[in-house]
């Protein structure tokens, strides 16, 4: 399906992670802030399936730690909750494009609250956090909208002629 | 979507290096605190990010302003003036108070009280994790902040900086878990410790005998004691006191004065816990005249021959003075 023509996917990778990065560290009001969604993760989630020759664990490792600069978070506790997304996902997941739209949603619903309980983890050993029953929230609200951002994602790939990587055939 | 598969022995020999790459760096950055210079300079680096992610909430409230209609700023400016006036007013007092506070404590030889230098900032950041109370505010090294600097507003005390960068600052709020500030009681000055919960509106004042005086309504301020804040700046109200057979303190909750999900600007306050007071401490007269140099001595050594009973008495007076110091 490469056409010749096609464009490599960080065309949209840096500009969708940029626009991740900003929305995660944006001001929310006060009654929103437990929930918000997870939008680095799905869209790291959605290049690491969609082209794993070009993103994967390297590069969501690099984003999470840019997330970490951004936050103040101690160093690479986001970057390593991102990669441990990603590195679920690939490792166990190899299907993970052919499975049905629901199926997909229970799995990254169950990838990214253990990411976010392995954050809470971290900032817990750092001394930060005091128990909060809310972890759970924000995974649900990251699994329900991964299935708009993954239509939008595979909308814009196809506007912008992107094709993943393609194995060198000999 | 893709077919195509790459081995899973890459994946986990990567995924492998990653996380013994996070849990180096989290290990150099948590224990021994060793990246705070690449911090500074990547953070710094990035202060333009953090501005444009503020920019929506900045961007309305420019607007509100601008769509605001004469009316309403006629009325707000009417009202400004007068608080202004009734300010005056009341500053002409305190002028004189504050003449008369220093002339009592060069009577009593204790160690005068300081206006300190004071910076406006601006709340620009609110660390979005949370389960953290921290804010970022607009002035960094730059402007002369440095660690652990107190943050005050006008209804009281805010905070501390706890990481400064070139151009910003992240502020530990008194609500944050971590943060704990000394207070007292200004109706009886018991002293107690105001710790944060992690919710906005209230504060955990921690290790209150049962017996203790404490009511609802008492306010708390600041005891300078520990040294980083000020002394006398007004931080919570107690909102409960709950007092239970099976435990042997008090469960007392406090609400912060300031409000902390509303915070716009702040003050950053240059305080030197010990050393600025400490300079200020007035020394006695120098006996210059020789009879009286005399008499001190003749004292001197009458209250040497009496050393034990007055030794208590002279220590509480010079712990008394010490504690002003503070």
């Amino acid at each position: 399906m490469a056409a010749p023509e096609a464009k490599s996917s960080y065309l949209l990778f840096f500009p969708l992670l940029l626009a991740a990065l900003i929305v995660s560290i944006i001001r929310l009001p006060e009654a929103l802030t437990p929930f918000r969604p997870d939008f680095l993760s799905l869209i790291l989630i959605f290049f690491a399936v969609y082209d794993p020759r070009r993103i994967n664990i390297g590069w969501a490792w690099l984003a999470g730690l840019l997330l970490d600069f951004l936050m103040g978070a101690p160093l690479a506790q986001n970057a390593l909750c991102v990669s441990l997304q990603v590195f679920i996902i690939l490792s166990q997941f190899k299907r993970f494009a052919q499975f049905s739209r629901w199926q997909q949603v229970i799995i990254i619903f169950i990838v990214n609250w253990l990411g976010h309980g392995l954050g809470f983890w971290i900032s817990h050993i750092a001394g930060a956090v005091t128990y909060d029953t809310s972890v759970t929230i924000p995974a649900v609200i990251t699994a329900l909208l991964w299935t708009p951002a993954c239509w939008l994602c595979l909308l814009l790939c196809q506007v912008l002629n992107i094709a993943p990587d393609a194995p060198k055939e000999n | 979507m893709s077919k195509q598969e790459i081995p899973s022995l890459f994946i986990n020999l990567r995924f492998a290096f990653f996380f013994l790459l996070s849990a180096a760096l989290l290990f150099a950055d948590l224990r021994l605190k060793a990246l705070s210079d690449i911090r500074y300079y990547i953070e710094s680096a990035l202060y333009p990010v953090m501005i444009f992610a503020d920019s929506p909430r900045s961007l309305t409230a420019a607007v509100s302003v601008q769509f605001k209609s004469r009316a309403q700023l006629m009325a707000e400016n009417e009202s400004l003036a007068s608080a202004i006036f009734e300010q005056r007013a009341d500053l002409l007092r305190l002028h004189s108070l504050e003449q008369e506070n220093a002339a009592m404590r060069r009577l009593l030889n204790s160690p005068l009280h300081e206006t300190s230098k004071r910076m406006f900032a601006e709340v620009v950041a609110v660390d979005s994790d949370p389960s953290l109370q921290r804010v970022v505010v607009n002035r960094g090294s730059s402007s002369g902040v440095y660690n652990s600097m107190p943050v005050i507003t006008e209804e009281g005390l805010a905070g501390q900086v706890i990481e400064v960068n070139y151009s910003f600052s992240r502020v530990l709020l008194l609500s944050d878990p971590s943060s704990s500030v000394p207070v007292v009681n200004v109706r009886n000055q018991i002293r107690a410790l105001a710790e944060g919960t992690g919710a906005y509106d209230e504060l955990n004042i921690a290790n209150v005998a049962r017996s203790a005086d404490i009511q609802e309504g008492d306010l708390l301020v600041t005891s300078g004691l520990g040294g980083v804040y000020p002394v006398g700046y007004p931080v919570a109200v107690v909102t409960s006191v709950g007092i239970s057979e099976n435990q042997s303190f008090a469960e007392v909750k406090a609400k912060p004065l300031v409000d902390f999900a509303r915070m716009r600007y702040v003050l950053m306050y240059w305080y030197d816990g010990k050393g600025g007071d400490g300079r200020a401490e007035v020394k006695p007269k120098e006996p210059t005249d020789a009879k009286t140099v005399l008499r001190e001595e003749r004292i001197k050594r009458l209250i040497d021959s009496m050393t034990v009973p007055a030794r208590p008495d002279h220590n509480a007076q010079a712990e008394r003075a010490e504690a002003a110091g503070e």
